[in-house]
């Protein structure tokens, strides 16, 4: 097992390096010279004269060749200096830091909730499959994995904050703020969570040891939080690995509307301010967590369940 | 009992909810004026964006400032002559104090001035500055490069506001605004809000009412129109265009809207080869799009149609220039004079159709709606248009590469009050922003003399001229002049839109 976890983890180490060379690449091939780019936005939409540009280049080392610029990249970020932002000044890593944090806990509340919320629901359905409750869940989850995040947070929107006037439109100061974008994240995933988990169950329900169970007169519910769902825990866990990497595709919408500083907010006002520097760091933090949250789920599924073979 | 569990946690749920949160989390504290932007203010760093956040919010004070009418006021100078042609002296406000309680004297003016000059090259080109020359302590002599009859205008945009020394550090480098205006920096929470306090020491006749004032980001537009209906901020700066009837419709909101300056314009291709080359077609072009339509199309109304690139109506710039009129006979006779025929309904020439390449970006002054509004009209009148609306920089790059017909953008074209620094980077044949390839040796000339020359009689003649040409030589189409939308509660009241978007909360009350 040590050695695959070798293996895995040299992959994801090229698969970021990879990340890290597309990343740098399409920032240089965006629209427009890289400096003058950059000296416009620093000097409010004034475009700097060729010689300014220049001189500019010269001077931040942005006249060498891209993969000379990128291997410098890569040496300070690799010495641990994500640069500065250009838009605000300060250090990146500060601020990816804090956007990561932020992001971290919104994504820990939402995975909760919606644990909170679709476990009891699926249990509830697996006892009695097809029942009205059953059918319900079916059609909330639909509702959840078709509805856009960008209208349902309007629509929450709306109803929590102008209607009821219970929570507060957006913003961070508060743990009341956090009540909101959870709400609208956790809501998004949970149907199709209980519609995973019910029929992970139904499926345990029919095993032999759990029949067995109910044939000695251990209650339908006993049975299925004590056998069913241990069993069912590996493949929870992987699904929870693939949603958290959905929640986190939410957030760039969820983060924006609800003004949460996460990386969401991050990166797409790094992308509206043309801040070349944290749009990297966001690739690299972005891709990075996708790798660690798959390798994570990976590992902690072999852990778990010894007749697994090789899912790491 | 598992049912009933479930039922009591269901039970409890609904308990909180109903009880709803602390009414002081949502409600604000007393004193406080809390103002809703689209965009984050960077307080700490005025390089970048040439932050206007010092004199909007009036943290800072100009040496001289421009009144609604555009017309130069006493800042901290009170007074200002041109001794020399390159010399300026400035008489200096009596009894002005820093918020961190320094006093305001000629050698602020001169740190100040050294300093932000060296920090942005933006400064150094605004201000031409030679030497800043410390009098006697309430006055100062600033000599230019070159002879600068518009210098005290330069000296009202927000980069030159005067910074106390502890502005900045031992190596210069900028670390907090310390100003002279009517509220004193407190925080700048990144991603979330600038803090302001009453500064009672403020020089100025009018004291602000409110205690604190906090500066709000709130990206996300629908999010910040119902942080306005709820309560959370006092005043939404710049409303989105779709929910102006809305709030004007709601009972306790009110909008308030004014022009700005800033105007949206297409700027042609003029480059040898392009069709647009010839002069008779760009005046054609001018004549046959009804600016009306645009504006009502593009921006419901909150535009006012452009005739011309400077708005008319300011008493600062000479107006008997010629505008130009929706007259679709005219367009037709220029079309066939310059050799151009409408077959099957569309204009071409030599069994050619004509196509214009617009490229345009979108912005928050609906500058990629206005570009939309244009092809449409340009194809009800028979000329066949593409339009790729993308990111202004993508457009600067068709520009630059000579890929286009039409570059549809917005400018800020009086935020000095002077016709100089807009004529100088759009216009002239070697201005940075000329991709127009256009190119008139008059303009050129008369640019430069202009600069030179005091307000009077001559000046006039030379930017009525200056004006006249670009009316006549048509390197632009003029669209629409922008109109500025704020809305707020209705219990506040002293509210103003200065066409510089200059916010004056000193001057609001509840």
């Amino acid at each position: 097992m040590l050695s695959s976890l070798f293996h895995r983890l040299s992959a994801a180490f090229f698969l970021l390096l990879a990340i890290s060379i597309a990343g740098f690449a399409i920032l240089h091939l965006m629209p427009g010279d890289y400096v003058a780019v950059l000296m416009t936005a620093q000097s409010d939409g004034i475009p700097p004269s060729a010689l300014e540009v220049a001189a500019y280049a010269a001077a931040n080392g942005l006249d060498a060749p891209m993969p000379v610029q990128y291997l410098r990249w890569l040496v300070a970020v690799l010495t641990g200096d994500l640069g500065q932002s250009f838009s605000q000044g300060r250090q990146v890593a500060t601020m990816l830091g804090a956007a990561a944090w932020n992001s971290a806990t919104l994504t820990a509340t939402v995975v909760a909730s919606a644990l909170v919320l679709a476990l009891p629901a699926a249990i509830a359905a697996a006892l009695r499959p097809n029942s009205i409750l059953d059918r319900a869940l079916m059609l909330f989850s639909v509702a959840g994995m078709s509805i856009p995040t960008f209208w349902y947070a309007l629509l929450a929107s709306l109803l929590f904050v102008l209607h009821l006037r219970w929570l507060p439109s957006s913003g961070f100061s508060t743990p009341i703020h956090i009540i909101l974008p959870t709400l609208v994240a956790a809501t998004g995933i949970a149907g199709f969570l209980a519609r995973y988990l019910r029929s992970l169950l139904l499926e345990e329900i029919q095993r032999p040891h759990v029949l067995a169970a109910r044939a000695q007169g251990y209650s339908a519910i006993g049975v299925l939080l004590r056998h069913a769902l241990p069993n069912a825990l590996p493949q929870i866990l992987t699904v929870m690995g693939t949603q958290i990497i959905h929640v986190f595709e939410g957030m760039l919408v969820i983060e924006t509307i609800f003004n949460w500083p996460g990386m969401g907010r991050l990166f797409v006002s790094s992308l509206m301010n043309r801040d070349f520097p944290v749009m990297q760091a966001c690739f690299l933090t972005i891709g990075g967590g996708y790798v660690l949250i798959n390798l994570a789920v990976d590992v902690s599924v072999t852990l778990l369940d010894r007749h697994s073979k090789g899912a790491v | 009992m598992h049912r009933r569990t479930f039922l009591s946690l269901g039970a409890a749920l609904a308990a909180i909810t109903a009880a709803g949160f602390p009414e002081e989390v949502l409600a604000k504290k007393g004193g406080t004026l809390v103002v809703g932007l689209q965009s984050e203010e960077l307080p700490l760093k005025p390089e970048s964006a040439r932050s206007r956040f010092y004199t909007r919010a009036d943290v800072c004070d100009t040496l001289v400032q421009l009144d609604r009418d555009m017309i130069l006021q006493p800042g901290l100078a009170t007074s200002w002559e041109r001794i020399s042609k390159e010399t300026w002296r400035f008489k200096l406000r009596e009894g002005v104090t820093f918020h961190d309680g320094t006093a305001f004297d000629a050698a602020s003016v001169k740190n100040a001035l050294e300093k932000i000059t060296a920090l942005m090259p933006y400064a150094a080109g605004l201000l031409q500055l030679k030497e800043v020359r410390v009098i006697d302590p309430l006055t100062v002599e600033v000599e230019t490069l070159a002879p600068f009859a518009s210098l005290p205008n330069q000296l009202t945009d927000a980069v030159t506001v005067i910074h106390g020394a502890a502005s900045f550090d031992a190596n210069g480098k900028f670390v907090k605004p310390i100003g002279t205006a009517a509220w004193k920096f407190v925080e700048y929470i990144p991603q979330d809000r600038t803090i302001l306090e009453r500064f009672d020491g403020y020089w100025g006749e009018t004291k602000a009412a409110f205690e604190r004032v906090e500066f709000v980001l709130i990206p996300d537009d629908q999010t910040r129109v119902i942080a306005l209906e709820t309560g959370e901020i006092d005043i939404l700066i710049d409303v989105p265009r779709g929910d102006i009837t809305r709030i004007e419709a709601t009972e306790g909101l009110q909008v308030i809207s004014a022009p700005i300056s800033g105007v949206n314009y297409g700027a042609f291709n003029c480059a040898e080869g392009r069709p647009l080359s010839d002069r008779r077609l760009r005046l054609a072009l001018n004549y046959l799009i009804d600016r009306e339509l645009v504006v009502k199309a593009a921006l419901d109304g909150f535009g006012r149609p452009a005739w011309q690139f400077f708005a008319p109506g300011y008493r600062w710039l000479p107006q008997n220039v010629t505008p130009y009129r929706h007259d679709p006979e005219e367009a037709a006779k220029l079309f066939t004079e310059a050799g151009y025929t409408k077959v099957d309904g569309k204009w071409g020439k030599d069994g050619e159709p004509l196509v214009l390449n617009v490229q345009a970006y979108h912005n928050g002054t609906g500058n990629g709606f206005i570009a939309e509004a244009m092809v449409a009209l340009f194809k009800r009148e028979g000329i066949d248009a593409t339009l790729n609306a993308g990111t202004y920089d993508g457009m600067v790059e068709f520009a630059k590469r000579g890929d286009y017909d039409i570059a549809v953008q917005y400018w800020t074209a009086e935020m000095t009050a002077d016709p100089d620094l807009h004529l100088t980077s759009q216009f002239k044949s070697d201005a940075g922003m000329n991709w127009q390839s256009w190119k008139n040796e008059r303009f050129d000339a008369l640019v430069d003399k202009g600069r030179t020359l005091d307000r009077g009689t001559e000046w006039d003649a030379v930017y009525t001229e200056v004006q006249q040409i670009l009316q006549d030589d048509a390197p632009i189409i003029p669209l629409s002049h922008a109109i500025f939308v704020n809305a707020f509660r209705s219990e506040l009241k002293g509210l103003v839109i200065h066409p510089a978007r200059l916010y004056n909360l000193k001057a609001v009350t509840a």
